[in-house]
């Protein structure tokens, strides 16, 4: 079995294990549902190690075999340039997940039992090279959130959760019968050689293909204004769903429009950048003012994700080399800090029992701690130099700006500019409301942070100053995997 | 002559156990030992199925003057009906009790109506079609009324009907057919259609009625309105038998006559036949599915769910019309297409109707709000439901999901493909809906919910095949 395949499915097996192994302590459940996050982890970033560098076009790590003989469907899975950075992001938040659940006491084996299968189902979809075995992982990870949000969540959970699972359903229907036209027309289901032999752009109803395929991606990205499910979810779901939904799982729109509609369809995508472009830039605006009139401090980080993943779309579609690259760092970026952002936003709720922003105030007095990993994640999250953000927001903006494939850009750019104003200044505006100001009296016992919480955060801050330092850690990577993109045009 | 004995042994053998389960059920009143010289019948029957009826070479064997052939339909869909028919005889273990002076009768029933649809599948002549047809037809008419119950008598009352008006248009059909192209026989019909290149009004008209028979067997819109009050009435088991192996023997014929009719004339009647299968088949899947959304009721919720299936299924049919001047796609890719999906919807069904058998059992109630939270209750059957209706769904990793990629890909149609997903949407509504109660929430039955070994065998079996498909493709076919 190859490593990559091992690092699907260590989780998933493990979630089996946890569900069908003899009732034992709470405690026992959290340390094996630990181990097998674990792993994956370790091996993930032995595989981010050892890949070849020179060679990130090319898929590495590459397993075959004979799957569905009635459809030609293979197991194939493999990664590059693309999908390594999100491999090792969704095993390491995979892993912070179970930290952060460690005080969960409700139905602890079913929840990390989820949990352990959501891990596995993300990293299927950004390893899968087949697209039924990549539609497989997207369909697959619509349960284990659905349970997670409806049984373990807050608010209007069960609302949200069906919410989720309608809008996903839908986008990746139009998916599913574009994969099942692509197959029709081309039979072929291999997205490596679908890539290389650009056979889609031929097919006579592209311009319908290529709508079918993104649309399920712009639904989870999310894509304004089909992004009315995330805040719900976002809000609404415990805090490691939050944290994998926020940090791995709309990435996964990212990719999917990278992987599958550019890389397969190049023709098609320079000849719709422009609308995209022009989504994109109203994601970036509307979702940073809608950031600022939230009263609720992780209802606000769930609409600030909006504003974030429009950058994404904004680089994907300036199709340059710089552009693209920055809008993969901003996904990871976006994982680490809003993944932060969401940990802490939970410590918040855990230990004040108040999530309403006017009602908080004065915690940097009585919660040092807390207060001062919000800061550095917010900090992140605006892009300030020295963090992961402004590697990554700079790239999307130079490339968008310089971007020779599509036309017309610069007013978008300078629109988009724009958006890292609002940013600033929601997420200053929440940490001087909520952390500074004076002592409010009943938040005088409230706990910190311990010792496992500031472990985690600790990671996450460690990840956020590497990339921002020293960004080439990452987009050595990348720029392979974007250049078998633009390879297409 | 000893050659042709040795094709009918399959159906000897499910005659005889008809009989012996019919005699010795005069003196034999231990349920234990009738359940298992039916399965022991039919699992021979099986066994005899693939010594003498599999011809791998899949030309098709005509054998008995013409009237039955054996061919990969008859094959496929006999194995079929035989492991419907024993887990419908597994997992009326616990339900008998219900009708329990009538057990021996059930089960003579049950076996003549397998015999029925293994002879329809086979059956290569209009006149083997409706005689085997009636056959199953009489003995569903008996078995939907066999409770002591209102619902049930008037679940039968409606079935013997409109079973009976259905049965006069199909034979008028026939006759029309027969009137027409001077022959009962696939063959001459096939030859004699193949020659017009404008075909009588007669003609069509026979054609038209003869789906029309078929259709209203596999309960296809508009030919649908008796299913849900029918599957209602009657006995829970009985309403597996009838919206799994009835339809699919309905849909098996139909598919062997609409390739017939496609192939025979693939410029004339194909596109013509293919306007009216795919019409059919998108009103199914709508009014399947929109009727679903508002039953309150979890057998009337499946029956119409069956209804949005059998439009599903139908996409295969109009496949075989819509390619059929196209060399390039071969029926054979439909043909693994539709018994895929049949082999799926199958599972899914018996794993969902035996799921819903155990817990009504206790609970005394159909309704899906008195499911709610049951999962404490009965996990394992309420984890073997979910899984049945996540593949009825069509999810990946679910046969479902198999199947209804093979059947969408065969049309090679975009707008059929893009209508079939998105009623696969609309499903989700009431599928989910009763996931979501069956794991939410309390339940004000507190005992512990279990079923007996054979039910619970048939759970396991069903839903271990159902995601063993799904993962692993059906690659065996």
């Amino acid at each position: 079995m190859s490593i990559l395949s091992l690092i699907i499915f260590i989780p998933i097996i493990g979630a089996i294990i946890l569900a069908l192994m003899p009732k034992v302590e709470d405690k026992i459940y959290k340390y094996m549902a630990l181990f097998f996050a674990m792993v994956p982890f370790a091996l993930s970033v032995y595989l981010f190690i050892v890949f070849d560098r020179s060679a990130s076009n090319t898929i590495q790590f590459e397993a075959v075999h004979d799957w569905i003989h009635a459809f030609g469907a293979t197991y194939h899975v493999g990664v590059d340039g693309l999908s390594m950075p999100m491999v090792i992001l969704t095993s390491f938040l995979g892993m912070v997940a179970v930290l952060i659940s460690w005080k969960e006491h409700l139905r602890v084996r079913e929840f990390f039992v989820w949990l352990l299968i959501l891990e596995g189902s993300i990293l299927g979809v950004f390893c899968a090279l087949d697209l039924v075995l990549f539609f497989l992982f997207w369909e697959i990870e619509v349960i284990p959130m659905y349970f997670l949000i409806s049984i373990w969540g807050s608010g209007r959970k069960e609302y949200s959760a069906l919410k989720y699972v309608i809008y996903t359903l839908f986008g990746s229907a139009f998916m599913l019968a574009g994969i099942v036209c692509v197959y029709v027309s081309t039979n072929t289901l291999d997205m490596v050689s679908l890539a290389s032999s650009g056979i889609l752009s031929a097919v006579s109803y592209a311009p319908l293909l290529f709508f079918l395929l993104i649309l399920g991606f712009c639904v989870k990205l999310p894509v304004v204004p089909l992004h009315t499910w995330l805040p719900d979810a976002h809000t609404d779901a415990p805090t490691a769903a939050s944290v994998m939904l926020a940090g791995a799982l709309i990435k996964m729109g990212g990719y999917g429009i990278m992987r599958l509609c550019v890389t397969c369809m190049p023709d098609m995508a320079q000849h719709y950048a422009l609308l995209f472009e022009i989504l994109a830039v109203i994601g970036i605006i509307y979702g940073g003012a809608i950031t600022l009139r939230q009263t609720d401090i992780k209802r606000l980080i769930a609409y600030s994700s909006v504003s974030h993943m429009g950058f994404v779309l904004l680089g994907i579609f300036s199709l340059s080399e710089i552009g693209m690259t920055g809008a993969t760092l901003q996904m990871v970026s976006h994982g680490l800090t809003t993944g932060l952002l969401f940990a802490v936003a939970g410590l918040v709720m855990h230990n004040a029992h108040e999530r309403n922003i006017a009602k908080l105030g004065g915690l940097g007095q009585t919660t040092p701690k807390i207060a001062t990993l919000f800061i550095i994640a917010s900090l992140g999250a605006i892009g300030l130099p020295t963090t992961s953000g402004f590697a990554a927001e700079f790239s999307i903006m130079t490339g968008t700006y310089s971007s020779t494939v599509v036309a017309g850009t610069h007013p978008i750019v300078m629109i988009a500019l724009l958006g890292l104003l609002i940013g600033a200044g929601y997420m200053l505006w929440t940490v001087q409301r909520v952390f500074f100001g004076p002592k409010l009296d009943i938040y005088n016992e409230m706990e910190d942070a311990n010792n496992l919480e500031m472990f985690y955060c600790i990671l996450f801050v460690i990840l956020i100053f590497t990339i921002g330092l020293y960004p080439d850690f990452m987009t050595s990577l990348i720029k392979g995997g974007v250049s078998a993109v633009l390879a297409m045009l | 002559m000893l050659e042709t004995i040795t094709f009918f042994l399959p159906e000897i053998c499910i005659a005889l156990t008809a009989i012996i389960i019919l005699i010795s059920g005069l003196f034999i009143k231990n349920r234990n030992v009738l359940t298992a010289i039916s399965c022991i019948g039919i699992i021979a029957s099986a066994v005899l199925t693939v010594i003498y009826q599999y011809d791998p070479m899949s030309h098709g064997i005509v054998y008995a003057s013409g009237l039955l052939c054996i061919d990969m339909t008859s094959f496929y869909f006999r194995m079929l009906f035989a492991v419907i028919a024993l887990l419908v005889v597994m997992a009326s273990q616990d339900y008998a009790k219900n009708f329990e002076s009538k057990y021996p009768e059930y089960l003579v029933l049950i076996n003549l109506a397998l015999l029925g649809m293994t002879l329809l599948v086979s059956s290569y002549n209009l006149i083997s079609m409706f005689a085997s047809l009636e056959l199953m037809a009489l003995s569903f008419y008996a078995l939907t009324s066999l409770m002591n119950t209102k619902q049930s008598a008037e679940a039968g009352m409606k079935y013997i009907l409109l079973g009976g008006i259905n049965s006069a248009i199909l034979l008028f059909g026939m006759s029309l057919v027969f009137g027409y192209t001077g022959s009962i026989n696939i063959d001459d019909i096939f030859f004699s259609i193949m020659g017009t290149a404008d075909p009588e009004i007669g003609l069509i008209l026979g054609i038209a009625m003869i789906i029309a028979g078929f259709s209203f067997k596999t309960a296809a819109v508009p030919f649908h309105s008796w299913a849900p009050d029918v599957y209602d009435g009657s006995p829970t088991t009985i309403t597996l038998f009838l919206s799994t192996a009835s339809k699919l023997a309905g849909m098996a014929t139909l598919a062997r006559l609409i390739e017939i009719v496609s192939y025979g004339s693939p410029t004339v009647l194909a596109p013509k036949l293919a306007i009216v299968i795919a019409v059919l088949s998108v009103l199914s899947m709508l009014v399947g599915n929109i009727g679903a959304i508002r039953q309150t009721n979890i057998k009337k919720m499946l029956a119409f769910s069956g209804i949005s299936q059998t439009g599903y299924m139908m996409l295969a049919l109009a496949a075989f019309c819509l390619n059929a001047a196209d060399a390039s796609v071969s029926n054979y890719e439909i043909f693994i297409g539709l018994i895929t999906f049949a082999v799926a919807f199958a599972l899914a069904e018996a794993a969902a109707f035996t799921g819903v058998i155990t817990i009504s059992d206790h609970i005394k109630s159909d309704k899906i709000e008195n499911y709610r939270g049951i999962a404490k209750q009965a996990p394992f059957a309420a984890v073997v439901i979910t899984i049945a209706l996540l593949s009825l769904m069509g999810l990946p990793a679910t046969a479902g999901f198999i199947g209804k990629f093979e059947v969408f890909a065969s049309t090679h149609n975009t707008v059929l493909i893009i209508i079939g997903v998105l009623n696969s949407v609309i499903s989700a509504a009431y599928y989910l809906n009763v996931i979501r109660v069956m794991w939410t929430g309390e339940n004000e039955y507190k005992g512990k919910i279990e079923a007996s070994w054979l039910p619970l065998t048939v759970m396991v079996v069903a839903a271990t095949l159902v995601i063993g498909i799904g993962l692993f493709g059906f690659n065996y076919i």
